[in-house]
């Protein structure tokens, strides 16, 4: 069963005299009941109403232009976006399929020479190390 | 008058699927038609002038993204909705910001209610408002008393005053500030 606010309630709400904890119950209602929200309207009309200043209507205006535009530019970059990654998704498939892939593993790379470099550097680094510890040796034979 | 009259056959139109209106026209439409029921709404919920003219710009914007969503059944109950969820977020927010020191303030002033009484509204809030704007500091005081008092728009005070439009609004932005905290304690006097 849908229990819908009272006018009685709604006009204590209106006139600013029910507490904090109970409005704001009263309000997350009528923030989803169309009903309430109806009824709360046409109350507020029938008391006295409040004219806002016409600059504010100008300010609205300039507001939504400015989100029209931010979206739009959104969009436009989502746009680029999507290009971009199917652009992407495409060259690859082109490449995977027109074998490029499969040249590139073909390519006979010479690593015995990079391997033999990395020994020989290691072979002097050690090489080095060694005439460093004779030499200290020798030193302190002769002192 | 006339204005309203053809924007009602414009919606009218668009409803029955003869003409379609850009989302700036139903915005103007809801504005002109509305403008005063969503500005009470929040005004009589938040009891402050000042929060219920940005409150009120808030829904009409909400309103605006998202009007795809709109079932376009009943839009004053829509409308309503929308300022009744943006015054409670603000009430929320409002609370939070509050000290315990203050609370006790605010429960009298909401006890009083004095300013949501019709007869203070029809007669004594417009007084109160030219009063305090005329009480700001120059430059802040002609903003304010042309954009509250004279209903002149932003655009309209910078060109009459020769002023770049962004120096106008910061004025407005900062008189509304100080107006906000002045007439709270022109209404509590």
């Amino acid at each position: 069963m849908i229990y819908h606010v009272k006018d009685n309630d709604l006009n204590i709400l209106l006139k600013g005299k029910l507490n904090s904890k109970i409005s704001k119950k009263i309000l997350s209602h009528i923030a989803s009941c169309d009903v309430c929200s109806q009824r709360l309207a046409e109350l507020t009309l029938q008391m006295a109403t409040l004219t806002p200043p016409k600059g504010m209507y100008e300010e609205v205006l300039n507001a939504s232009a400015k989100e029209k535009s931010r979206k739009k530019q959104k969009d436009e970059t989502f746009t680029l976006y999507c290009v971009r990654v199917i652009a992407g998704i495409c060259a690859a498939i082109v490449l995977t399929y027109s074998g490029f892939f499969k040249k590139l593993a073909d390519i006979d790379l010479d690593m015995t020479k990079v391997n033999n470099a990395s020994c020989s550097i290691s072979e002097r680094l050690y090489k080095n190390l060694n005439d460093f510890s004779d030499t200290l040796f020798n030193r302190e034979e002769k002192a | 008058m006339k204005y309203l009259i053809s924007q009602f056959r414009l919606y009218k139109h668009s409803h029955s699927g003869v003409v379609n209106i850009t989302n700036e026209e139903k915005l103007k439409y809801w504005m002109e038609t509305y403008g005063k029921l969503v500005f009470s709404i929040c005004y009589r919920l938040v009891h402050d002038y000042f929060s219920a003219e940005d409150l009120t710009q808030d829904t009409f914007l909400s309103a605006y993204t998202s009007v795809n969503r709109f079932d376009g059944k009943n839009e004053k109950a829509w409308l309503t909705r929308i300022a009744t969820n943006k015054c409670l977020d603000y009430l929320k927010n409002a609370a939070r910001r509050t000290q315990p020191s203050e609370s006790k303030e605010l429960e009298l002033h909401v006890g009083s209610s004095a300013w949501l009484e019709d007869e203070y509204i029809r007669n004594e809030l417009s007084k109160d408002i030219r009063k305090a704007c005329e009480n700001l500091r120059k430059p802040y005081c002609d903003v304010a008393v042309a954009y509250f008092c004279e209903d002149k728009p932003l655009s309209q005070i910078a060109k009459e005053k020769g002023e770049p439009l962004k120096t106008v609004q910061t004025r407005a932005y900062r008189a509304k500030k100080m107006l906000r905290e002045n007439l709270k304690e022109v209404v509590l006097l």
